[in-house]
Protein backbone atom coordinates (compact mmCIF):
# COMPACT_ATOMS: atom_id res chain seq x y z
CA UNK A 1 0.00 0.00 0.00
CA UNK A 2 1.27 3.64 -0.56
CA UNK A 3 2.19 6.46 1.26
CA UNK A 4 0.89 9.24 2.22
CA UNK A 5 2.68 12.24 0.19
CA UNK A 6 2.11 14.82 3.26
CA UNK A 7 3.40 12.84 6.03
CA UNK A 8 4.70 9.58 5.03
CA UNK A 9 2.19 7.38 6.92
CA UNK A 10 0.98 4.28 5.05
CA UNK A 11 -2.11 4.91 3.68
CA UNK A 12 -5.82 2.59 3.86
CA UNK A 13 -7.19 1.66 0.75
CA UNK A 14 -10.46 3.50 1.73
CA UNK A 15 -7.71 6.92 2.25
CA UNK A 16 -6.56 6.22 -1.27
CA UNK A 17 -10.28 5.56 -2.12
CA UNK A 18 -11.37 8.89 -0.13
CA UNK A 19 -8.16 11.02 -1.74
CA UNK A 20 -9.68 10.10 -5.83
CA UNK A 21 -13.01 10.81 -5.00
CA UNK A 22 -12.81 14.21 -3.80
CA UNK A 23 -9.27 15.46 -4.94
CA UNK A 24 -9.35 13.41 -8.56
CA UNK A 25 -9.32 10.19 -9.10
CA UNK A 26 -6.62 10.18 -12.08
CA UNK A 27 -4.03 11.15 -8.85
CA UNK A 28 -1.05 8.63 -8.55
CA UNK A 29 0.07 9.68 -5.10
CA UNK A 30 -2.63 10.26 -2.42
CA UNK A 31 -3.19 12.30 1.36
CA UNK A 32 -3.75 10.70 4.30
CA UNK A 33 -6.78 11.14 5.81
CA UNK A 34 -5.26 14.29 8.08
CA UNK A 35 -2.99 15.96 5.44
CA UNK A 36 -6.49 15.59 3.21
CA UNK A 37 -8.10 17.66 5.84
CA UNK A 38 -5.38 19.70 5.83
CA UNK A 39 -5.59 20.34 2.20
CA UNK A 40 -8.77 21.40 2.19
CA UNK A 41 -9.08 23.50 5.43
CA UNK A 42 -11.92 21.00 6.73
CA UNK A 43 -12.20 18.91 9.31
CA UNK A 44 -11.11 15.16 9.74
CA UNK A 45 -14.63 14.33 10.83
CA UNK A 46 -16.15 16.11 7.96
CA UNK A 47 -13.88 13.69 5.43
CA UNK A 48 -14.83 10.48 7.57
CA UNK A 49 -18.61 11.59 7.02
CA UNK A 50 -17.87 11.95 3.53
CA UNK A 51 -16.13 8.53 3.19
CA UNK A 52 -19.77 7.23 5.20
CA UNK A 53 -21.42 8.51 2.85
CA UNK A 54 -19.94 7.20 -0.63
CA UNK A 55 -19.19 3.53 0.99
CA UNK A 56 -23.27 3.88 1.10
CA UNK A 57 -23.73 4.78 -2.22
CA UNK A 58 -21.86 1.73 -3.43
CA UNK A 59 -18.95 3.15 -4.34
CA UNK A 60 -16.91 0.70 -5.59
CA UNK A 61 -13.58 2.48 -5.02
CA UNK A 62 -13.94 1.44 -1.01
CA UNK A 63 -13.09 -1.34 0.52
CA UNK A 64 -16.68 -2.25 1.66
CA UNK A 65 -17.92 -2.47 -1.95
CA UNK A 66 -15.35 -4.48 -3.71
CA UNK B 1 -30.89 19.70 -32.46
CA UNK B 2 -27.70 22.72 -32.88
CA UNK B 3 -27.15 23.89 -29.20
CA UNK B 4 -25.95 27.42 -29.81
CA UNK B 5 -24.71 28.60 -26.34
CA UNK B 6 -23.68 27.27 -23.29
CA UNK B 7 -26.37 25.50 -21.78
CA UNK B 8 -28.04 27.05 -18.24
CA UNK B 9 -29.82 25.44 -16.17
CA UNK B 10 -29.69 23.35 -12.60
CA UNK B 11 -28.73 19.84 -11.50
CA UNK B 12 -29.59 18.05 -8.27
CA UNK B 13 -26.32 16.18 -7.37
CA UNK B 14 -24.29 19.14 -5.48
CA UNK B 15 -26.61 19.30 -2.90
CA UNK B 16 -28.82 16.63 -2.77
CA UNK B 17 -27.51 13.49 -4.30
CA UNK B 18 -29.77 10.97 -3.43
CA UNK B 19 -31.61 12.73 -1.41
CA UNK B 20 -34.29 13.15 -4.57
CA UNK B 21 -38.08 13.15 -5.05
CA UNK B 22 -40.68 14.53 -7.04
CA UNK B 23 -41.39 17.28 -4.50
CA UNK B 24 -38.16 18.70 -4.76
CA UNK B 25 -38.62 18.63 -8.82
CA UNK B 26 -41.73 20.74 -8.66
CA UNK B 27 -40.79 22.95 -5.97
CA UNK B 28 -36.76 23.86 -7.51
CA UNK B 29 -39.05 24.17 -10.97
CA UNK B 30 -41.37 26.26 -8.80
CA UNK B 31 -38.64 28.83 -7.59
CA UNK B 32 -36.98 28.48 -11.17
CA UNK B 33 -39.73 30.49 -12.19
CA UNK B 34 -41.01 32.62 -9.18
CA UNK B 35 -36.88 34.07 -9.11
CA UNK B 36 -36.68 35.04 -12.07
CA UNK B 37 -33.63 32.44 -13.19
CA UNK B 38 -35.61 30.96 -16.11
CA UNK B 39 -36.18 34.56 -17.37
CA UNK B 40 -32.09 35.70 -16.88
CA UNK B 41 -31.76 32.14 -19.23
CA UNK B 42 -31.57 28.80 -16.71
CA UNK B 43 -34.11 26.90 -18.28
CA UNK B 44 -32.66 23.21 -17.71
CA UNK B 45 -33.72 21.05 -15.00
CA UNK B 46 -31.86 18.49 -14.41
CA UNK B 47 -32.59 15.06 -12.13
CA UNK B 48 -28.71 13.35 -11.55
CA UNK B 49 -28.34 9.85 -10.48
CA UNK B 50 -30.49 7.86 -8.01
CA UNK B 51 -33.68 8.53 -9.69
CA UNK B 52 -34.17 4.71 -10.71
CA UNK B 53 -35.24 1.57 -8.88
CA UNK B 54 -32.10 -1.15 -8.37
CA UNK B 55 -33.40 -3.21 -11.17
CA UNK B 56 -35.25 -2.98 -14.62
CA UNK B 57 -38.72 -4.48 -15.40
CA UNK B 58 -39.55 -7.76 -16.89
CA UNK B 59 -39.09 -6.08 -20.30
CA UNK B 60 -35.96 -4.42 -19.50
CA UNK B 61 -37.26 -1.06 -18.45
CA UNK B 62 -35.75 2.08 -16.23
CA UNK B 63 -38.24 2.41 -13.95
CA UNK B 64 -38.45 5.75 -11.61
CA UNK B 65 -38.33 4.53 -8.04
CA UNK B 66 -42.05 4.78 -7.07
CA UNK B 67 -41.46 6.13 -2.99
CA UNK B 68 -39.77 8.84 -5.20
CA UNK B 69 -41.46 9.71 -7.81
CA UNK B 70 -45.02 8.41 -6.58
CA UNK B 71 -46.48 10.16 -10.00
CA UNK B 72 -44.36 8.86 -12.39
CA UNK B 73 -41.72 10.31 -14.35
CA UNK B 74 -43.98 11.54 -17.31
CA UNK B 75 -45.86 13.66 -14.47
CA UNK B 76 -42.63 14.92 -13.30
CA UNK B 77 -41.51 15.58 -16.86
CA UNK B 78 -45.13 17.38 -18.11
CA UNK B 79 -44.60 19.34 -14.59
CA UNK B 80 -41.67 20.96 -15.16
CA UNK B 81 -42.48 21.53 -18.97
CA UNK B 82 -45.65 23.53 -17.59
CA UNK B 83 -43.26 25.78 -15.78
CA UNK B 84 -41.65 26.83 -19.61
CA UNK B 85 -38.57 24.62 -18.29
CA UNK B 86 -36.78 21.68 -19.83
CA UNK B 87 -36.46 18.83 -18.37
CA UNK B 88 -32.96 16.55 -17.94
CA UNK B 89 -31.95 13.15 -16.54
CA UNK B 90 -29.21 11.20 -15.81
CA UNK B 91 -27.47 7.53 -17.49
CA UNK B 92 -24.28 6.09 -17.97
CA UNK B 93 -22.23 4.34 -20.59
CA UNK B 94 -21.74 1.55 -18.06
CA UNK B 95 -23.26 -1.82 -16.35
CA UNK B 96 -24.42 0.55 -13.66
CA UNK B 97 -24.61 4.33 -12.59
CA UNK B 98 -21.98 5.81 -10.28
CA UNK B 99 -24.09 5.24 -7.55
CA UNK B 100 -25.09 1.64 -8.76
CA UNK B 101 -28.31 2.34 -10.18
CA UNK B 102 -28.79 0.06 -13.68
CA UNK B 103 -26.85 1.87 -16.44
CA UNK B 104 -27.69 1.88 -20.03
CA UNK B 105 -24.43 -0.46 -21.57
CA UNK B 106 -26.35 -3.11 -23.81
CA UNK B 107 -29.96 -1.23 -23.35
CA UNK B 108 -29.27 2.16 -24.71
CA UNK B 109 -31.68 2.20 -27.59
CA UNK B 110 -34.69 1.26 -25.34
CA UNK B 111 -33.46 3.66 -22.41
CA UNK B 112 -33.52 6.63 -25.02
CA UNK B 113 -36.99 5.73 -26.29
CA UNK B 114 -38.04 5.74 -22.29
CA UNK B 115 -36.05 8.73 -22.26
CA UNK B 116 -38.11 10.31 -25.04
CA UNK B 117 -41.35 8.79 -24.27
CA UNK B 118 -41.16 10.68 -20.84
CA UNK B 119 -40.41 14.03 -22.08
CA UNK B 120 -36.81 14.27 -21.12
CA UNK B 121 -35.08 17.60 -23.14
CA UNK B 122 -31.74 16.55 -21.52
CA UNK B 123 -29.22 13.78 -20.96
CA UNK B 124 -26.15 14.00 -18.40
CA UNK B 125 -24.49 9.96 -19.27
CA UNK B 126 -21.95 9.46 -17.23
CA UNK B 127 -18.54 7.13 -17.23
CA UNK B 128 -18.57 4.48 -14.33
CA UNK B 129 -18.54 0.89 -14.86
CA UNK B 130 -17.46 1.18 -18.26
CA UNK B 131 -16.30 -2.25 -19.70
CA UNK B 132 -12.89 -3.01 -19.93
CA UNK B 133 -13.03 -3.91 -23.62
CA UNK B 134 -15.33 -0.79 -24.73
CA UNK B 135 -14.17 2.91 -25.81
CA UNK B 136 -15.80 5.90 -24.84
CA UNK B 137 -16.27 7.10 -27.94
CA UNK B 138 -18.10 4.00 -29.31
CA UNK B 139 -20.55 4.09 -26.47
CA UNK B 140 -21.08 8.21 -26.41
CA UNK B 141 -21.35 7.99 -30.37
CA UNK B 142 -23.96 4.95 -29.96
CA UNK B 143 -26.30 6.52 -27.03
CA UNK B 144 -26.22 9.78 -29.07
CA UNK B 145 -27.03 8.00 -32.50
CA UNK B 146 -30.12 6.08 -29.88
CA UNK B 147 -31.50 9.46 -29.10
CA UNK B 148 -31.32 11.19 -32.13
CA UNK B 149 -33.35 7.96 -33.40
CA UNK B 150 -36.25 8.55 -31.14
CA UNK B 151 -37.08 11.94 -33.08
CA UNK B 152 -37.21 13.99 -30.06
CA UNK B 153 -34.25 16.95 -29.38
CA UNK B 154 -32.59 16.05 -26.34
CA UNK B 155 -29.52 17.63 -25.51
CA UNK B 156 -26.45 14.92 -24.69
CA UNK B 157 -24.38 15.84 -21.70
CA UNK B 158 -21.43 13.84 -22.17
CA UNK B 159 -19.99 12.91 -18.38
CA UNK B 160 -16.69 11.33 -18.99
CA UNK B 161 -14.35 13.63 -16.59
CA UNK B 162 -12.00 14.10 -19.12
CA UNK B 163 -10.59 10.64 -19.36
CA UNK B 164 -9.27 8.80 -22.34
CA UNK B 165 -8.03 12.15 -24.16
CA UNK B 166 -11.94 13.00 -24.48
CA UNK B 167 -11.25 16.63 -25.86
CA UNK B 168 -9.25 14.23 -28.83
CA UNK B 169 -12.82 12.43 -29.85
CA UNK B 170 -16.02 14.12 -28.06
CA UNK B 171 -17.07 16.00 -31.03
CA UNK B 172 -17.04 13.47 -32.68
CA UNK B 173 -19.90 11.25 -30.97
CA UNK B 174 -22.98 14.07 -31.22
CA UNK B 175 -22.39 14.95 -27.71
CA UNK B 176 -23.39 18.28 -27.47
CA UNK B 177 -21.62 19.18 -23.71
CA UNK B 178 -18.30 17.49 -22.43
CA UNK B 179 -16.96 17.48 -18.66
CA UNK B 180 -13.21 18.37 -19.49
CA UNK B 181 -12.82 18.03 -15.61
CA UNK B 182 -12.65 16.04 -12.25
CA UNK B 183 -15.75 16.24 -10.42
CA UNK B 184 -16.71 19.50 -8.17
CA UNK B 185 -16.87 19.83 -4.53
CA UNK B 186 -17.28 23.00 -2.57
CA UNK B 187 -14.06 23.92 -1.63
CA UNK B 188 -11.69 26.88 -3.38
CA UNK B 189 -9.31 24.43 -3.66
CA UNK B 190 -11.24 22.04 -6.26
CA UNK B 191 -12.31 25.44 -7.96
CA UNK B 192 -8.73 26.62 -8.34
CA UNK B 193 -8.29 22.98 -9.49
CA UNK B 194 -10.70 22.34 -12.10
CA UNK B 195 -9.90 26.48 -13.30
CA UNK B 196 -6.22 25.18 -14.29
CA UNK B 197 -7.87 21.88 -15.66
CA UNK B 198 -9.64 24.33 -18.07
CA UNK B 199 -6.45 26.27 -18.68
CA UNK B 200 -4.66 23.99 -19.60
CA UNK B 201 -6.63 22.90 -22.47
CA UNK B 202 -6.76 25.82 -23.23
CA UNK B 203 -10.31 26.90 -22.94
CA UNK B 204 -10.85 24.27 -25.97
CA UNK B 205 -14.61 24.61 -26.68
CA UNK B 206 -16.85 24.74 -29.76
CA UNK B 207 -20.21 25.29 -30.61
CA UNK B 208 -22.93 22.63 -29.94
CA UNK B 209 -20.02 20.70 -28.32
CA UNK B 210 -18.95 22.69 -24.83
CA UNK B 211 -16.61 22.06 -22.14
CA UNK B 212 -18.27 21.82 -19.30
CA UNK B 213 -16.08 22.75 -16.15
CA UNK B 214 -18.68 20.79 -14.01
CA UNK B 215 -21.24 22.42 -11.91
CA UNK B 216 -21.54 25.93 -10.18
CA UNK B 217 -21.06 25.57 -6.47
CA UNK B 218 -21.98 29.05 -5.64
CA UNK B 219 -24.37 29.47 -3.05
CA UNK B 220 -23.68 26.48 -1.48
CA UNK B 221 -22.50 27.97 1.53
CA UNK B 222 -20.76 24.64 2.93
CA UNK B 223 -24.69 23.10 2.87
CA UNK B 224 -25.17 19.80 0.36
CA UNK B 225 -24.11 16.89 -0.16
CA UNK B 226 -20.71 18.17 -2.49
CA UNK B 227 -19.90 20.72 -0.05
CA UNK B 228 -16.15 20.39 1.79
CA UNK B 229 -15.76 24.07 3.13
CA UNK B 230 -17.76 26.88 2.01
CA UNK B 231 -16.43 29.71 -0.15
CA UNK B 232 -17.23 33.36 0.28
CA UNK B 233 -18.43 35.93 -1.85
CA UNK B 234 -15.34 36.59 -3.83
CA UNK B 235 -14.78 33.16 -4.39
CA UNK B 236 -17.93 32.58 -5.72
CA UNK B 237 -17.48 35.42 -7.85
CA UNK B 238 -14.39 34.31 -9.24
CA UNK B 239 -15.52 30.88 -10.14
CA UNK B 240 -18.56 31.92 -12.14
CA UNK B 241 -16.56 34.57 -13.80
CA UNK B 242 -14.39 32.28 -14.84
CA UNK B 243 -16.62 29.33 -15.59
CA UNK B 244 -18.89 31.96 -18.14
CA UNK B 245 -15.25 33.54 -19.35
CA UNK B 246 -14.35 29.77 -20.55
CA UNK B 247 -17.77 29.44 -22.25
CA UNK B 248 -18.78 26.85 -19.78
CA UNK B 249 -22.41 25.79 -19.49
CA UNK B 250 -23.81 27.23 -16.20
CA UNK B 251 -25.35 24.56 -14.18
CA UNK B 252 -26.78 25.74 -10.73
CA UNK B 253 -25.57 23.05 -8.03
CA UNK B 254 -26.90 24.99 -4.88
CA UNK B 255 -30.80 24.91 -3.68
CA UNK B 256 -31.95 27.60 -5.22
CA UNK B 257 -34.96 27.42 -2.98
CA UNK B 258 -32.64 28.61 -0.33
CA UNK B 259 -30.21 31.28 -2.58
CA UNK B 260 -28.70 34.22 -0.66
CA UNK B 261 -28.15 38.03 -1.82
CA UNK B 262 -24.85 37.06 -2.96
CA UNK B 263 -25.71 33.88 -4.40
CA UNK B 264 -28.55 35.73 -6.51
CA UNK B 265 -26.05 38.82 -6.90
CA UNK B 266 -23.73 36.53 -9.21
CA UNK B 267 -25.94 34.12 -10.93
CA UNK B 268 -28.68 36.95 -12.01
CA UNK B 269 -25.35 38.79 -13.41
CA UNK B 270 -26.53 39.20 -17.14
CA UNK B 271 -23.52 41.53 -18.10
CA UNK B 272 -21.55 38.24 -17.35
CA UNK B 273 -24.56 35.57 -19.08
CA UNK B 274 -23.94 37.49 -21.97
CA UNK B 275 -20.43 37.05 -21.39
CA UNK B 276 -21.24 33.40 -21.93
CA UNK B 277 -23.58 33.24 -24.06
CA UNK B 278 -22.10 35.47 -26.73
CA UNK B 279 -23.05 33.79 -29.92
CA UNK B 280 -19.57 33.90 -31.30
CA UNK B 281 -19.01 31.39 -29.03
CA UNK B 282 -14.83 32.39 -30.11
CA UNK B 283 -12.93 30.92 -26.52
CA UNK B 284 -11.15 33.16 -24.42
CA UNK B 285 -7.15 33.60 -24.84
CA UNK B 286 -4.86 34.20 -22.15
CA UNK B 287 -2.90 37.07 -22.74
CA UNK B 288 0.39 37.45 -20.40
CA UNK B 289 -0.23 41.40 -19.00
CA UNK B 290 1.69 41.29 -15.81
CA UNK B 291 4.19 43.43 -14.32
CA UNK B 292 6.28 42.43 -11.37
CA UNK B 293 7.68 44.36 -8.59
CA UNK B 294 8.06 43.13 -4.78
CA UNK B 295 5.38 41.06 -3.38
CA UNK B 296 3.30 41.04 -6.58
CA UNK B 297 2.53 37.36 -8.05
CA UNK B 298 5.54 37.69 -10.14
CA UNK B 299 5.34 33.54 -11.41
CA UNK B 300 1.65 33.90 -12.75
CA UNK B 301 0.63 30.64 -11.37
CA UNK B 302 -2.82 30.49 -10.75
CA UNK B 303 -3.50 34.19 -12.43
CA UNK B 304 -5.16 34.45 -15.49
CA UNK B 305 -5.86 37.18 -17.81
CA UNK B 306 -8.27 36.29 -20.57
CA UNK B 307 -9.33 38.10 -23.38
CA UNK B 308 -12.40 37.60 -25.04
CA UNK B 309 -14.15 39.08 -28.75
CA UNK B 310 -17.65 39.62 -29.04
CA UNK B 311 -19.84 39.14 -31.61
CA UNK B 312 -20.18 42.56 -32.24
CA UNK B 313 -16.64 43.79 -31.82
CA UNK B 314 -16.79 43.94 -28.08
CA UNK B 315 -14.07 42.67 -25.95
CA UNK B 316 -14.32 41.08 -22.94
CA UNK B 317 -11.39 40.71 -20.34
CA UNK B 318 -11.32 39.10 -17.15
CA UNK B 319 -8.61 39.11 -14.66
CA UNK B 320 -8.72 35.93 -12.52
CA UNK B 321 -6.56 35.66 -9.12
CA UNK B 322 -6.33 31.77 -7.65
CA UNK B 323 -3.27 32.59 -5.81
CA UNK B 324 -2.29 33.79 -2.74
CA UNK B 325 -0.96 36.99 -3.21
CA UNK B 326 -2.03 39.51 -4.95
CA UNK B 327 -1.71 39.82 -9.18
CA UNK B 328 -0.76 43.49 -10.49
CA UNK B 329 -1.84 43.59 -14.37
CA UNK B 330 -2.04 45.92 -17.01
CA UNK B 331 -3.64 45.62 -20.20
CA UNK B 332 -3.21 48.27 -23.09
CA UNK B 333 -5.47 48.06 -26.11
CA UNK B 334 -2.81 47.16 -28.73
CA UNK B 335 -2.78 43.95 -26.74
CA UNK B 336 -6.31 43.37 -27.37
CA UNK B 337 -5.52 43.98 -31.27
CA UNK B 338 -7.12 48.00 -30.66
CA UNK B 339 -4.47 49.51 -32.65
CA UNK B 340 -3.69 53.16 -32.51
CA UNK B 341 -4.50 53.87 -36.61
CA UNK B 342 -8.00 52.03 -36.07
CA UNK B 343 -10.88 54.44 -36.35
CA UNK B 344 -12.25 53.40 -32.83
CA UNK B 345 -13.16 54.48 -29.51
CA UNK B 346 -14.25 52.65 -26.29
CA UNK B 347 -15.45 52.72 -22.77
CA UNK B 348 -14.20 50.18 -20.39
CA UNK B 349 -17.57 48.70 -18.25
CA UNK B 350 -17.32 46.67 -15.07
CA UNK B 351 -19.10 43.38 -14.98
CA UNK B 352 -19.53 43.47 -11.41
CA UNK B 353 -20.39 46.84 -10.58
CA UNK B 354 -21.80 48.00 -13.73
CA UNK B 355 -19.34 51.32 -13.66
CA UNK B 356 -17.42 52.61 -16.32
CA UNK B 357 -13.97 52.98 -15.57
CA UNK B 358 -11.69 56.42 -16.33
CA UNK B 359 -8.23 54.54 -18.03
CA UNK B 360 -4.69 55.58 -17.62
CA UNK B 361 -3.18 56.54 -21.41
CA UNK B 362 -5.86 53.92 -22.45
CA UNK B 363 -4.29 51.58 -20.32
CA UNK B 364 -6.17 49.41 -17.88
CA UNK B 365 -4.23 49.21 -14.36
CA UNK B 366 -5.88 46.86 -11.96
CA UNK B 367 -4.31 45.45 -8.66
CA UNK B 368 -6.52 41.69 -8.09
CA UNK B 369 -6.47 40.58 -4.44
CA UNK B 370 -6.20 36.63 -3.88
CA UNK B 371 -9.00 34.67 -4.78
CA UNK B 372 -10.12 37.79 -6.69
CA UNK B 373 -11.80 38.72 -9.80
CA UNK B 374 -12.45 41.42 -11.92
CA UNK B 375 -14.18 41.46 -15.55
CA UNK B 376 -14.67 44.37 -18.19
CA UNK B 377 -16.44 44.77 -21.95
CA UNK B 378 -14.62 47.19 -23.83
CA UNK B 379 -17.36 48.63 -25.40
CA UNK B 380 -16.20 49.00 -29.12
CA UNK B 381 -17.92 51.96 -31.07
CA UNK B 382 -16.68 53.57 -34.38
CA UNK B 383 -14.74 56.57 -33.73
Amino acid sequence: MADCIGCGRELTQNEIALHKKIKDVRDTEFFCIHCLAGYYKCEVSALEEKMKHYIFLGCPLFEENQ
Amino acid sequence: MFVQSPPMGFNTWNTFMEEINEDLIKSTADMMVESGLLAAGYNYLVIDDCWALRERDAEGNLVADPEKFPSGMKAVADYVHSKGLKFGMYSCVGTMTCARYPGSYGHEYRDAKTFADWGVDFLKYDYCFRPKNTKGVDLYRKMAIALKKTGRDILFSACSWGHDETKEWIDATGANMWRATGDIKESWQHIRDLARQGAEMNFRNWANCFADLDMLVVGMNGEGACSITACNADEYRTHFGFWAMAGSPLMIGCDIRKMDETAKEILFNKDIIAINQDSDMNRPLQIAASDEQGDWNESGEDTYTLVKVLENGDIAVGFFNFSEKKMRRYVTPSMLGLDADMPIQFKVKDLWNGEYVELSNETLFRIIQPHCCEIYRYEVANG
